[in-house]
């Protein structure tokens, strides 16, 4: 609001200054003397003109001095009228223009106070990503459109990083994970690499290739878990990863790590342990040997149970958006876990009773044969 | 902050114009005075106004939606020129681009009239403040495009789908140019009346201001014509529409003025007609904007319609008005009279041709302004239609376009008619040979047709004819004519030119109207429909997505007996934001001729509705405005000083 109006001064400051300039600074006259005023050189152009066409045939040499002498007879008149007129006070001109000035200032500033809202700010659309994903949420604006709308913006104004921020985790949600690594990346070259982005954009990699962390996600991990030393999601991929692939000693010691930086009743303390048990174990569940044909029961997979375990919980406690009871059931039909799939589903449905919201969750609901109860 | 530094803009620069306004009329006997204050006060309204007029751009293109005007004409969805038009596609943003037009022009005065006498000068700049503060303030406090919405809504509701089309981006500012360009000529009829200053020089101050008006007010009524034609969807292009009429009035009256101040810069007369003149086409461009911008109409031009604005504006015509002709009839008989000449002169000739304009001016403004009082004092509400119109501007204009060939060919001061008759009998042959052989060849009935075909070609040839007599064709060496012809001055060329371009636009009118072939019903595809030679195949539907609209396309086949095959595609769009329809015809052009294809709605039975027009020779309607405008422009190219040299006579006549 103190710059609007710094501005608008600035502005009536600058015109005022201009007006001066020219209402009583600048000599009006300057250099114009009655022999060289607007009517007189009209007239002789018009003299020159009628000698031209004398010259050429046009006119006839009576026609030519009659007119001559009706312009002289003009010229004459001009004289006697310009004499008459006196000059103008330089004190009066400079008191009218300051007068003037006063007022179109005083007009301007009320009229301005009366209409203007100075104290509004402009709102470009591609300024106000996160806002969208905001109204996302609370309004239920759909995932879909509202990804389309930030994608759009961004299309015209693609140095927006926080457009790039808000889009990335939306892209996850959506399974669109070669666009969220390649926003994340633009993220970190724009403002530098910390450990949540780097975790975040191993991860997305890691989704790329179907949860496989060896290379470059695995490097990020470690880049984050150095950056942060009481990082938990870092080192959680990475003694999944290292548990993935069979390097239990090291796992071993990676999910003791983690364990260490526990608190106490996170979600993931559970599976944490199963992971702790399953590495010195060397690769079988400790707890349920019949099941353990090596590499038959993940450690990944534990670590998709505890994430849906956790978002399970979530939304049971404190709610979510239609795609992320979408996600739960789903997840819970892939785990194979047709009666918890039920469970959510009934939840979904209780917490969105407007079902013009939920048609991707019906469908898939129909589709896997999930009964929708009165 | 740019939208409230744009307001603020607005703001600032109505202040200026109304101090300017003050003090041009109190100080102008003593014009050093205030003559620096207007000159700088007019450059700067123009600055502070494109300033605001910039600011409403930003923020349509950048879809800032905090800004009311923004929210309730654009969407994200647009392309970005229709983000850019949009800005005047509604009632507000355009009378802020009517305000800087009028600017502009106040600018321009301030810029090049420095070699304007002083006290004429300052009269000018500050009557053009005083419409510059009305129209400011009349824009800031009914209809003010700043207003803002909080909390702002992310998605802006559409712009209406038939202005998103390129036509907004050429018509309302080459109207909004025609119109307010006239404002020029207002302003320095009513300094003169106040001053007392008018003579040649006046005129020739005056005429270039009222030549680019009207130059551009025939391109911009053109173009509205040309966009109705391909745009509404079924091939008219006049409809007599009451908002067309507010446009076609100033022309008329306007083409009048443009002849009467030739009359006055070369010949010192017809002063009191020049006046009236530029009065008149001043008020009619009001009253029509009054007309569009009230509500009292009811059409794609009249944005939204609220009774406030129409009192308001009624006001402003009736202050400017009304002063205007009360100062016109106190102060008529203090002008100078201006030279003598003979009936049959080319100032007779002139005379007429205004009577003839002025008395079509009439015709159109009651039965444009009949129905609206009516229904104002009695509720009744009836519609004047085209026939009305066609029937009394025909009878006025027909006369008018008989006699136009000889007015160019009149000496000034005193003519000779027969004489000028026995020149003009080639282009009256030939005119005549021509239409025989058009009705001949074309086949049709007896009708009026033949006549305005005869016309149309005796108005070209009779343009033409001056030329090629002022070039001495057919009495001297073909060599030294064409010399000639090269040599003449610019302004000969613009008139035969611009009469030419009248000539060629009745031909299209009258071609168009007489010889236009229709064909409507449902089709399969596959079907082939047969219209003037050409044969159109249906070659089936499918269904596009444009970036704000889904349109349903037709596919066609054009085959022609001279030309190659051509494909065509007619769609119906439905815009997704508005859920309004809209359609675009395929047009297609062979050489001045138009075939006309729109996709109607699906039929019950699964066929396909097609509307099929043959329109002979239509383009020729625009192309005679273009060479009219073009005409106009070349004219105003020529700046020497133009002075009408008399027929030599026996008695010596002063010019007094």
């Amino acid at each position: 609001m103190v710059i609007f109006w710094s501005l608008a001064l600035a502005v009536t400051a600058i015109a005022s200054a201009a007006l001066y300039y020219a209402g009583a600074a600048r000599g009006v006259n300057a250099g114009q003397s009655d022999l060289d005023s607007p009517e007189r050189r009209h007239l002789k152009a018009q003299l020159a003109e009628i000698e031209a066409d004398r010259a050429i045939g046009r006119l006839g040499d009576e026609e030519a001095i009659a007119a001559r002498a009706e312009l002289a007879r003009e010229a004459l008149k001009l004289k006697s009228e310009s004499g008459s007129k006196g000059g103008v006070e330089a004190g009066a001109r400079r008191a009218v223009t300051l007068l003037s000035i006063a007022a179109t200032a005083i007009l301007a500033g009320l009229t301005y106070s009366v209409l203007g809202s100075p104290d509004m700010p402009a709102r470009p659309l591609a300024e106000r990503t996160e806002e969208i994903a905001a109204e996302k949420a609370t309004e239920g604006l759909s995932l879909t459109d509202a990804v389309a709308k930030i994608e759009a913006q961004l299309a015209q104004t693609p140095d927006d990083i926080r457009g790039w921020t808000v889009i990335a985790p939306a892209y996850m949600q959506l399974g669109r994970y070669a666009d969220a690594e390649k926003a994340l990346r633009k993220v970190i070259a724009a403002e530098g690499p910390t450990a949540d982005r780097e975790t975040d954009l191993g991860e997305a990699l890691m989704m790329e290739k179907g949860g496989d962390a060896t290379g470059e996600p695995m490097d990020l991990f470690r880049s984050a878990a150095v950056r942060d030393p009481a990082h938990v999601r870092s080192r959680y991929y990475m003694a999944g990863e290292l548990t993935r692939i069979g390097r239990f000693v090291e796992a071993e010691a990676a999910w003791a790590s983690l364990l260490a930086l526990s608190k106490g009743g996170e979600a993931w303390v559970a599976n944490a342990e199963a992971g702790l048990a399953f590495a010195r174990n060397k690769g079988v569940m400790p707890t349920d040997p019949a099941t353990g044909t090596p590499g038959g029961s993940l450690p990944d997979q534990s670590a998709i149970e505890g994430m849906v375990e956790g978002l399970s919980s979530r939304l049971d406690t404190s709610g979510g958006t239609i795609e992320e009871w979408t996600r739960l059931v789903r997840s819970r039909l892939v785990l194979d876990q047709k009666d918890l799939a039920q469970k959510a589903y009934d939840a979904a449905r209780a917490a969105f009773p407007d079902a013009s919201v939920r048609t991707e969750l019906d469908v898939l609901a129909a589709d896997n044969g999930l009964v929708a109860t009165k | 902050m740019s939208i409230e530094l744009g307001h603020f803009a607005l703001t600032l620069a109505f202040a200026i114009a109304a101090v300017s306004a003050v003090l041009g009329v109190m100080f102008w006997k003593r014009a050093e005075m205030v003559a620096g204050w207007l000159q700088q006060g007019a450059v700067l309204q123009f600055l502070l106004v494109a300033a605001s007029f910039g600011a409403l751009i930003q923020a349509f293109v950048t879809s800032d939606y905090s800004l009311k005007l923004a929210y309730d004409h654009a969407n994200s969805a647009q392309p970005l020129i229709y983000k850019i038009t949009a800005v005047w596609g509604n009632h507000e943003g355009s009378m802020v681009l009517w305000v800087l037009i009028l600017v502009i022009m106040g600018a321009a005065v301030a810029a090049f009239g420095r070699n304007l006498p002083k006290d004429l000068l300052s009269l000018v700049l500050s009557l053009q403040s005083m419409l510059t503060a009305s129209f400011i303030g009349f824009t800031l406090f009914t209809s003010n495009p700043f207003l803002r919405l909080s909390p702002a809504p992310f998605e802006g509701q559409d712009l209406n789908p038939v202005l998103q089309d390129i036509g907004l981006a050429i018509h309302p500012p080459l109207l909004y140019v025609g119109y307010v360009g006239f404002s020029i000529a207002f302003s320095f009829a009513i300094a003169a009346l106040i001053s007392g200053r008018i003579d040649a020089a006046w005129a020739r101050w005056v005429r270039p201001w009222a030549l680019v008006s009207w130059c551009f007010l025939t391109l911009g009524i053109a173009m509205g014509s040309y966009w109705a034609y391909y745009e509404l969807g079924w091939g008219g292009w006049w409809f007599w529409d009451p908002v067309e009429n507010a446009s076609f009035m100033p022309w008329l009256s306007g083409t009048a003025l443009l002849h009467s101040a030739l009359v006055m810069e070369k010949r010192n007369a017809l002063k009191i007609w020049t006046i009236f003149l530029s009065i008149i086409t001043f008020s009619l461009s009001l009253l029509g904007t009054f007309m569009v911008r009230s509500g009292v109409l009811t059409s794609v031009h009249s944005f939204a319609s609220d009774p406030t604005r129409g009192l308001v504006i009624l006001s402003m015509l009736a202050v400017f008005i009304g002063g205007a002709f009360s100062l016109f009839a106190l102060r008529v008989n203090s002008l100078r009279a201006g030279g003598l000449f003979a009936p049959i002169s080319r100032e007779g000739a002139l005379i007429l041709n205004n009577l003839f304009l002025a008395t079509a001016t009439v015709a159109v403004l009651v039965g444009t302004l009949y129905p609206l009082l009516l229904e104002a004092l009695t509720g009744d509400t009836i519609s004047v239609g085209a026939p009305f119109f066609n029937i009394t501007f025909g009878a006025v204009m027909a006369p008018l376009l008989v006699v136009l060939p000889f007015g160019p060919f009149l000496a000034w001061k005193r003519g000779d008619f027969v004489a000028v008759a026995q020149r003009l009998a080639g282009a009256g042959a030939l005119a005549l040979f021509l239409t025989i052989l058009g009705f001949a060849l074309s086949g049709a009935s007896i009708s009026l047709a033949p006549l305005g075909l005869l016309l149309g070609f005796w108005v070209a040839f009779g343009a033409l004819a001056e030329l090629v007599d002022r070039a001495k064709f057919f009495r001297t060496d073909v060599m030294t004519s064409l010399r000639r012809l090269v040599g003449l001055p610019r302004t000969a060329w613009a008139t035969a030119l611009a009469h030419f371009g009248v000539g060629v636009t009745v031909l299209g009118i009258v071609a168009a109207s007489a010889w236009q072939a229709e064909v409507i019903t449902t089709v399969d595809t596959g079907q082939t429909l047969t219209i003037n030679n050409y044969a159109v195949t249906f070659d089936g539907k499918d269904v596009e997505q444009g970036p704000n609209y889904v349109a349903q396309r037709g596919h066609f086949t054009i085959a022609s007996p001279a030309e190659p095959t051509r494909t065509a595609i007619a769609e119906r769009r439905t815009y997704t934001q508005s859920g309004m329809p809209t359609t675009e015809a395929d047009i297609e052009t062979y050489g001045f001729s138009q075939l006309y294809i729109q996709l109607g709605e699906p039929g019950p039975d699964g066929k396909t509705v097609v509307r099929l027009w043959y329109k002979p020779y239509v383009t020729l309607i625009w192309l005679g405005c273009l060479v009219m405008a073009g005409a106009g422009f070349l004219s105003l190219s020529y700046r020497r000083q133009r002075v009408g040299a008399p027929r030599p006579a026996q008695v010596r006549v002063a010019a007094e």
